[in-house]
Order: C-alpha cells, then structure tokens, then sequence
C-alpha cells in the first residue's frame, strides 16, 4: 500500500466507525459495542500511521494525493485529499497512538457510566480522531481549516460530555467561544493568502508585508488554540471533561493543533521574521507566566493545565526562533509525557473520587504503578537529563539561545526551574509522605485497561529520547547531542527544582505557603485575566448585546414577522384559485397560451 | 447496422418491453402475484444494464434519415430518464405488487412505454419524431396515474386515483392540441419539420406565434405557471411511488425539448421567446413557493415545490448559452435524485394508515431515524443547503443566469428561495423537534423502497461533497448542443 | 378560399373547441371539445400542405390523428371510470381535490 493510502485508512476507520455508530440504532445505547468500533477503529488508524511512518522513514519524500475540490470556471481553486510527508508521518502516528491509550483508558475510567452515555463518549472519540486526522493530513491550508473547525466542534462535545453539570457546560462553550474568536484570525489569515497568492498552499511566495499579515492572522488562531496569553483562559475551565480527554485534548492533540500549522506552514512563517518575533516574545511569556500560576494551584488538573499552557509556550517560542525541529520535537514528546500525566492524575482521581492534591498523600505505596507513571511523567516533562523530555527542551533551549539578548532563553530556564518545582510538589504531595484521609488510605491500583496504557506512554515519555534521531532524518537534518554549557544548566534547574519541592513541602504539610509562593498565590487569586474578560463582557458587551437585542426584537423581527404574516397570507388567499374543476385549470392555462400569441403577434 | 448501434438506447428499453410482455403473457396463471414481482426486479435489472451499458456503448451520430441523433445530449439526458425509471421501479415494486397482485405486468409495460417516449425524446431532431415520442411519453401516464383507482385512503374514503387521472388528462390533452396547432402553424411556415431546417428559417409572425404555444404545450408538461394547476392535484390523488417518477422524468423530458427547441434549434429568435420564458419563470417561483406555504399535506407541498424549482431551472434555460444549458442538465441530476427520493420517504413514512400529512412525520427522527435523515438530506438539498447537491444546482443556475444578464430574475430567484425554506423546515421540525404519543405503526420500507432510497440518499451526499464530475458531464453533453455562431445544418 | 382563410377556420374551430372544453359540465363533451381542438391543428396541417406543396402538411397530419386517437381512448377509459365511481359523468364530481 502506498503512504497516501495508509495515510486515507487513517481517515476512512474512525469515519466509517463514526458513521455506523451514527446510524445504526442500538450500537451507542448498549454502550461496549460503540467502544469496541471506536478502540477497533484506533487500532487500524494506528497500524496505518505506523506504516506511513516507516515508509516515510525509508523514504522521506512527500507525497500527495488529492482531488479537486473548489473550482470556477475549470480553475481549481482547491483540492481535498492527503499529504504524505516526515511532519504528517509523526504527528499522525502520535496522534493515533495517545487517542487509542486513552480510549483504552477510558474504559476503565468511564466504566460507571450509564450504558447510553458510554456509548456516547466513544462515539465522540471516534469523531475526533477524524477530525484530527483531516487536519493532520491536509494537503492545503482551507482542507486544515476544515479539521481545525471539526476539531473544535467535536472537542466541545468532549469537554462538555457531562452537560448536565452547569459548570462543565459553561466550561465547554467557554471552549468553544474562545477558540472560534480566535478562528476569526484563521479565516481572515486564508482569504487573505488567497486574495495574495490565489491558492491555499503553504508554499506561495508572499510579500514580507503580506507574509506578515497573514502569518500574523494565523498566529492569532494560534493563540486561541494552544492557549497561550492571553486567550489561555479557556483550558483551565475545560478540565471539567472527564480525565481521558483531557489527556488527549489538552496534551496531545488538540491544543498541538495550533503548533502543527506553525509547521505545517513554515514556508509562509520562514517569510515573517517580525510574526516569529512576536511569537517569540509570546511563547516565552505564556511559558514562564503560566508556570507560576501552576504553581499554586490545588486542583491536580489545573496544575496540569497550566502546564501544558507553558510547554506549548516553549513549542511557540522554539518555532519563533525559526526551529522547527525543535517546537515539533517538544510537541512529541510532550504529548507521551503530558498524555501519561493525565492518565496517572485521572488513575489517582479515580481511586481518591478526588481532583485536589490536599485529599491524596502517599498514593505511590499504595499505587505503585500509577505513581511510578506520575513520576516518570514528572521527570520527563521537568527536562532531568536521560528522560525524552530533557531532550526535546534541549532543542528548544538551543534554538532560542542568542535571540533577543538572550532574554526569552532566560525565561525559559527559569521555567523549567519552575516546572520541575511545582511538579516536584505535586509528586511530593499526592504520591509521597502520609495519606490525609481514608480516602487516600483506601486508594487502590485500577484495573488493567488503566494500568496498560500508562506502561505504555511511560515507556516512550522515559526512552523518547532516542527518537529525536530518526525525527531530524525526517526532516533531512542531522541531529546530535552533546553535553554542553546549556543542556548541564538546563538539567541542573531540573534536579534543583526537585529537590527545592521537596524541601518545601516534603517537610510540613499543611504550612503555610513560603512567602514567594504565597504573593504569587495571592495574585493568582485575583485571576486578573479572567476579570479583565468579565468585565468587557458583562459591561461592554453585554449592554451592546441588549441594545441590539431591543432593535431585534422590536424592529427587524416585527418587519420580519410581518413579512411573514402577509406570505402566509397571501399564500392561503391564493389557494382558492385552484378550484379543484378541471376545466378551470385548463381555463388557466388557455389564458396563457392567449397571452403567448398575443405577444407573439404584437412582436 | 450502424443506425442499429445510434439506436441501441430505445431498442433496448423497447427490447425489455417486449421481454416483460412475453413473461407476463407466458406465465402460468396460478403464479401471476410472484410473477409480477419477478417482473419489477427484472424490469429494475435491465433499466440497471441499459443504465451502465450507457457508459460503455457509443451510440452518436444520426440515424432514421437525420431524425434521430445519439449523441452526449441524448446520452445525458437518457440515463437521467432510465435513473429515474430505475429508481421509481424500485420504489414502486412492493406498491404494485400489494395494490393489483394479479396485473404488475402491465403496470411495468407501461411504464416501459412512457420510458421509450422519455428515451427518444433527447434524440429527437424532427418535430413529428418529438412530437410522437412526446405523447408516447405523455399517454402511459395518465393510465399509470389512475393505478390506485380501488383503494380507500387513511378514513375510509375511495382513492381519487381516478379523479387524479383526469385532471392530468384534461389539462394534459388540452395541452397537446394546442402544441399541435402551434407545431402546425410553426412547420407550414417553415416548410420543413427537422430542427436544423427550422434554425435555417426565417422568422415570421406566425412561425413565432407556433413556436410560442409550442412553449405552452411543453410547459404543462413540466408544471410550469400557468400551465400548473394540475400537478397538486394529481400529486395527491395518484399513487405515490407513481408520482415519485412522475415529478421528475417528465420534467427532465420537458426540460430537455425546451433547451433544445429554443436554445439550439431556434437561438436565432430569443428575443422573442426570452420575455414569456423568463416571466413563466419568475410566475413559477412565486406561485409555486407561494402556494406551498399553507400546505399540510407533504405530496401537495412537494407538488408546489417543484412548480417552484422548475422556475429557478427555468432561469439557466433562459440564460440561452452553452453554461445555462449544461447547468440546466446538472440541475435536472440534482433535481431527479432529490425529488424523487423525498417522494419515496413520504411514500414510506405513510404506511401503516398514517397519511400522507405533516402530522405523518410526527417522531420519525426516533421511529425511523434512516428515512428520518434521508428526509433530512433531501429537504436540504431542496432548500438549496450546502452540502447537498441541490444547494450547486440553485447556485450554478443562478450564476448560468446571472452571467447572461438576467440579473433582476436571480434578485428575485433568490428571495423567493428564502420563502422555500420556510416550508421545507417546517417539514423537518415535524419529523425531528415533534413526537407523538400513541401507538401508531413505525414506518417501514421494503427491501427495493429502503434500496431506492438509499441510492437517492447516496446520491443526494456524494454529489453534494464532490459535484464536480457531474458538472464537467453536464458541461460536456451541452456543447454538444449549442452552436456557437448561426446554426449549421447537419449532414 | 386562401391559406389565411383556411387558417381562420381552423382558428375559429380550436376556440369553439376550447369553449367547448371550458363550458360543458359533461364529461365526455368535455373530450368531444379536446377532439375539435386537435381537429383544428389538423386542418392547419392539411391546409399548409396544399397550399405549400409537399408531403409534409399530409404526413403530419395523419400522426396527428393517431396520436389523437390514442389520448381519446385513455380519455374515454378515465371518463368510464369516473362514471363508475359516481354513477354521473358529470365534471364536478370530479373536483374533490382542490386548493
């Protein structure tokens, strides 16, 4: 089988899966058989990733196969179909290979759902994995756009899976909301390319004033997908969806979307240098922000949330820097180690009923797996040395070295000093020292649907690392490490931020917060961001809402209603022209015919 | 020989014709109820084979002393009629074999028969071939139309099969004087009666005046204002799998002479023509969209709701250049899969004593959620909702339109529009957003109805997400037809 | 007698006919009247023949007539049949349908 085939196969399994259990009564209200098409779905969209990644690692020329889609007059504007290449090979076999762990996973976690909802959770994965997969092997822009779109609307289904909860349901529009107005940036980014280069390719040659605006609109998009700052607001809330999908939403897949069309349009973003430099300055921001406000949280997945929010900031500043390598790099492996964070959070959750990390205390005894998971997930995403983690940041570190007076460089090490502290003190507190309750004391290790996928993404977050040479060789460059000024200092911050958590908190529990972390706490509290949003919203857009509201109501629907009324009207009058006699019709129609020839005749 | 090959489309249709006969006339008389049966499923399988021999036989050039042309007109058109008969067929086969066990042979002889009318129809390039194989088309229907004539409907009372019939007939008889006086009128002035020599012609008052009512004979057939009242009426009483084919063939039909009469043969004279057909078009949009708005019952607002498609069709008719008439065959595609298959859904959803209302549809998104969606699909596409096939006609024939200069048509093509979305939705929230309480029986269908919808329903998407091959069809089939400088006379 | 003297009466022979179509509440006038209208195009066929020469007018007209003959047949069946149901053949009894 040709690449592009395997690559379709990806598509066609969770589309044919997605549409069975669409239609085929029965299938979703029992509950296992939609899981089992959906897991099984997974696994041939895994198997033909995989082969489309040898393939390409044999052979890393693209390929493409496509058919016309958009035309005018016998022009194509755009096609519909696959590209096959080292970018499209990787992500999708990550892709696939998080979404199958986690929906295994989800069997597990999810098992105490009512059948019909049951059903309905891997009927929603099923659809994502479609969408993500039309995204990932687009072969233009428009086709991206139409899986980032499809993206969004499935991970809305996702995130509000319990809608009956008012706050999941505010959580899941606030999603949606979010990232569709940041969508706007997309839209206005492609017309504009179009209008440009008339075409929706990646490879056009722009102006640098036109390569500007452009990239800076699809950067905008960016933004709200990968949640840096400051439309980060929404990925906290989302963690109201069930763990699973936060795994995979918000570590994997989802939020890489934005990361993904930085590379995928490289080209275009290689013609920017102001764009990159914005994303620079952004990315390392978000980075170091965000890790400060993961800091003080209490709730296991927000600290996890505002995690992710700073490693895409390290994937947006690494593509600032122009490595393209590098943000994709980290991208992968994030996703093994972020996805194995949420899995091992969600294990723990399960077995304490509980999301905060004051109700765990000594899981690791009591769990070994799941805190071993934890654990190594912790190290890799900290960057300590040997894990895939320190690896892809390493990368990442090089590539922003020197831009900027080295000040985005700084950030990031003080990050990833961060970052090893406060996942230092989760580990610290959730998995080590004394249980704080029965809960924790009962908490037991789940079965083995729970267990088998955090081997598994354990596994490739701890040895990822050896992947970064076959990934450059995908991209035609040569990769090699050496133990330099950078990678030490980089890996010292790790085992000091370790070791500084453990100080902290291993000691007292229950003490108060030092006198840094509690002025930190204090104005995560006000969450100013957040208020910011709320008061545009409430005063500003709000009032303009009720204004316009008051005109529609009033105004247009009354025109609108009255124009319907005289339809109506006029349409239930004009019935009794058809008297039901026919010669009546044919009077009808011979009055036609003597207005025919009399305008014949008159000609 | 060759002639034989040109001719290969209604000798085959004739062929199946004589074949269904032979059946039905040799079959023992104890099994006339499975015979017939076996008569619908073969009838379904030849119209099956012609339809895929149409891809791979080669049938152009002139054959019957220049009458008779096979060319990618003829071509297109006829495998858009034996689609529809196909498909008709299929929904009709449990109908008939239910209605009159003893006698589908004759149900299916004449729908053959019509079929051999709608086949030579496209070909014809002499008026008096058109004009025989018009009323070979146009006769059979009014028999089909009167099937049901012994039923009772949903409260008991006599079907109005027959009073169905009658108006079609009269309207329909009516009508065919008229095209033969005008036929009379426009051949004595020209002094010849093959198109090419009509093109040549000079244009006289009287020769206008024949090719005018020519209009209005074609255009009862295809349900074209003033030429209309017929329809709601005769969609109501016959029965309905019947009017599932009778909405779309003899509209394709219709259409097909109209584009080829004034397009092709008589371009030359479209400033006469071009007022009565483009206000024909703008009086169906209006009336039809108009009229459907206070209907409740689901075959009479499907019967004002292609009075109005025929006027936005109409539109790229009128546009009178090679893109209105290739997007005018397009819309015909659309159109047959689409009209068709939502007759068939309401035809399935009645069963059981439920009617044919819009309280009929109460629940069927839980009941039936197949048919369910495949209505959804199919008022979409009527509607003119991307991503369904009808939302590329509508555009494509408001563009054809609009191109030609007819913008004041397409301003009020699109408004009226809006009016059909109206009736359609409320079509749709009946079926998804109301459920019933009480226990009346879920609508079911058949193996052959289920599969003819589904066909329609497959048809419908595809087309709908990648219409460009059918377009390029359309476009290739309708330079075949239109000259570009003075009509030449062909040899 | 001139061609344009024909071609009124065959004017004048499709109006009767049409008054006739519209007017009489029978049914089977009804179909005598449809007759007369498609005898008028006859007789424009015929008229144009002799006075153009050719065999054309003759031709078509006598397709014209068979096929007349065909529709009457099925015209005369529908008007048994709705005689059947209603014992009358009168024109409004067919119009249960309408609006």
């Amino acid at each position: 089988m040709t690449p592009t085939t395997l690559a379709l196969t990806t598509l066609v399994a969770p589309a044919s899966a997605a549409l069975v259990l669409a239609v085929v009564p029965g299938l979703r209200s029992r509950g296992w058989p939609a899981a089992a098409l959906c897991i099984l779905a997974s696994v041939v969209s895994l198997g033909a990733a995989l082969g489309v990644l040898s393939g390409c690692l044999a052979d890393p020329t693209p390929s493409v196969l496509a058919v016309p889609w958009l035309r005018t007059s016998s022009v194509t504007v755009a096609e519909i179909g696959v590209r096959v290449d080292g970018v499209v090979a990787s992500m999708l076999s990550v892709v696939t290979l998080v979404a199958l762990s986690v929906q295994v996973f989800s069997l597990g976690y999810m098992h105490d759902e009512p059948r019909p909802a049951f059903g309905r959770y891997f009927a929603y994965h099923a659809l994502f994995l479609l969408s993500m997969d039309v995204l990932v092997v687009a072969p233009n822009l428009l086709q991206l756009f139409a899986g980032w779109e499809l993206v969004g609307v499935t991970s809305y289904l996702l995130i509000g899976f319990y809608y009956r909860k008012p706050s999941a349901a505010r959580a899941a529009v606030k999603a949606f909301w979010v990232t569709k107005f940041a969508d706007m940036g997309f839209l206005a980014g492609l017309l504009t390319l179009f209008v440009a280069s008339g075409s929706f390719g990646w490879d056009a040659h722009l102006a640098p004033g036109t390569a500007t605006v452009v990239t800076l609109l699809l950067f905008f998009a960016v933004v709200g997908k990968s949640a840096q700052f400051p439309l980060h607001v929404w990925l906290p809330d989302a963690m109201e969806g069930p763990t699973p999908v936060s795994a995979l939403l918000h570590a994997a897949t989802m939020v890489a979307a934005g990361v993904f069309l930085v590379v995928r349009a490289d080209p275009l973003f290689a013609q920017a240098e102001a764009t990159r430099t914005v994303m620079l300055v952004l990315g390392a921001a978000t980075a170091l922000f965000a890790a400060l406000l993961a800091l003080v949280q209490t709730d296991i997945k927000k600290v996890l949330a505002y995690s992710t929010c700073s490693q895409l900031g390290y994937m947006v500043a690494a593509l600032g820097a122009g490595s393209m390598i590098g943000g994709f790099f980290h991208l992968t492996t994030h996703a093994f180690f972020k996805a194995l964070l949420f899995l091992a959070a969600g294990s723990a959750i399960h077995a304490v009923h509980s999301n905060e990390i004051g109700d765990m205390g000594g899981l690791a005894r009591r769990m070994p797996v799941t805190g071993g998971a934890f654990v190594v997930g912790a190290l890799a995403l900290a960057g300590v040395p040997g894990f895939s983690g320190f690896f892809s940041k390493d990368l990442v570190l090089e590539a922003v070295e020197g831009k900027l007076a080295s000040l985005p460089w700084a950030a990031l090490l003080a990050t990833a000093f961060l970052t090893a502290f406060y996942m230092g003190r989760v580990v610290v507190v959730a998995f080590f020292g004394a249980p704080t309750g029965e809960k924790a004391e009962r908490a037991h290790e789940p079965g083995w649907s729970m267990r088998g996928p955090l081997v598994v993404l354990g596994v490739l977050a701890a040895g990822g690392g050896v992947f970064a040479a076959p990934f450059a060789h995908l991209y035609g460059r040569e990769y090699h490490f050496e133990m330099g000024v950078g990678p030490s200092l980089a890996a010292a911050l790790a085992i000091g931020g370790f070791g500084a958590a453990y100080l902290v908190f291993g000691r007292a529990k229950g003490a108060p917060l030092p006198a840094p972390l509690a002025l930190v706490d204090r104005v995560a509290k006000t969450s100013i961001v957040n208020r910011v949003y709320e008061v545009g919203y409430r005063r500003v857009a709000l009032a303009l809402a009720d204004g316009l509201a008051w005109i529609d109501r009033y105004i247009v629907d009354g025109l609108i209603n009255l124009l319907g009324y005289g339809t109506l009207e006029a349409g239930a009058r004009a019935r009794a022209v058809q008297t039901g006699l026919a010669p009546d019709y044919v009077l009808a129609a011979m009055l036609g015919v003597a207005g025919l020839a009399v305008w014949a005749v008159l000609r | 020989m060759s002639e034989l090959r040109v001719l290969w489309m209604p000798l085959a249709v004739a062929g199946l014709a004589v074949l269904v006969l032979l059946v039905d006339v040799l079959a023992p008389p104890d099994r006339t109820a499975r015979t017939g049966r076996a008569l619908g499923w073969l009838v379904a399988a030849g119209l099956a084979g012609a339809l895929g021999a149409s891809f791979s036989v080669d049938g152009s050039g002139r054959a019957a002393l220049g009458t008779y042309d096979g060319g990618a007109w003829t071509t297109f058109v006829q495998r858009l009629v034996v689609g529809a008969a196909l498909l008709g067929a299929l929904g009709a086969l449990d109908d008939v074999a239910a209605r009159t066990p003893k006698r589908q042979g004759e149900y299916w002889l004449l729908l053959l028969a019509s079929l051999l009318g709608m086949v030579i129809v496209p070909g014809a390039r002499d008026l008096v071939l058109l004009v025989v194989a018009f009323e070979l088309m146009g006769i059979p229907l009014y028999v089909l139309a009167a099937y049901a004539k012994n039923d009772r409907t949903v409260d008991g009372a006599q079907s109005r099969a027959g009073e169905a019939a009658f108006k079609l007939y009269v309207v329909g008889a009516a009508s065919t004087a008229v095209t033969l006086f005008g036929l009379a009128l426009l051949t004595g002035m020209a002094g010849t009666s093959s198109l090419d020599g009509l093109a040549e012609a000079p244009a006289t008052p009287l020769g206008t005046l024949g090719m005018l009512l020519v209009l209005g004979g074609i255009g009862y057939k295809i349900g074209m204002v003033p030429f209309h009242m017929w329809v709601p009426d005769t969609y109501e009483g016959a029965a309905t799998p019947f009017v599932a084919f009778l909405s779309v063939a003899p509209k394709v039909a219709g259409l097909s002479v109209l584009a080829l009469l004034f397009v092709s043969g008589l371009g030359v004279h479209r400033g006469a023509w071009l007022p009565p057909l483009g206000l024909a078009a703008l009086l169906s949009m209006g009336v039809g969209n108009l009229l459907a708005l206070p209907q409740t019952d689901l075959r009479r607002l499907l019967g004002y709701s292609g009075i109005a498609q025929m006027g936005y069709v109409l539109l790229a008719v009128a546009a009178g250049d090679a893109m209105g008439v290739g997007m005018t065959l397009f819309f015909l595609a659309a159109y047959v899969v689409t009209n068709l298959g939502a007759f068939l859904v309401v035809h399935a959803a009645s069963g059981g004593g439920r009617g044919h209302g819009l309280d009929a549809m109460h629940g069927l998104f839980r009941r039936a959620p197949f048919l369910a969606l495949a209505l959804l699909a199919f008022l979409l596409s009527l509607a003119g909702i991307p991503f369904a096939v009808g939302f590329w006609a509508k555009l494509y024939v408001l563009l054809a339109a609009w191109r030609a200069g007819l913008a004041g048509l397409v301003v009020a093509g699109i408004v009226l529009a809006v009016l059909g979305l109206f009736y359609y939705l409320r079509v749709l929230q009946a079926a998804y957003m109301i459920d019933e309480e009480g226990e009346r029986a879920t609508p079911r269908a058949s193996p052959a109805l289920g599969l003819a919808i589904a066909l329609c329903l497959a048809a419908v998407v595809g087309l709908g997400l990648w219409p460009a091959p059918l377009v390029d069809a359309a476009s290739r089939a309708s330079v075949d037809l239109v000259h570009p400088s003075a009509p030449v006379a062909r040899r | 007698m001139s061609l344009a003297s024909c071609l009124l009466l065959a004017a004048a022979l499709f109006c009767v006919g049409l008054y006739g179509l519209l007017a009489r509440r029978q049914i089977v006038a009804i179909l005598l009247s449809i007759e007369l209208m498609a005898n008028a195009a006859n007789l424009v066929f015929v008229a144009f023949g002799h006075y153009r020469g050719g065999a054309l007018g003759q031709v078509f007209a006598v397709f014209s007539i068979a096929l007349t003959v065909a529709e009457v047949a099925v015209g005369l069946a529908l008007a048994m049949l709705l005689y059947r149901r209603h014992g009358d053949s009168r024109v409004e009894l067919a119009s249960e349908m309408k609006r």
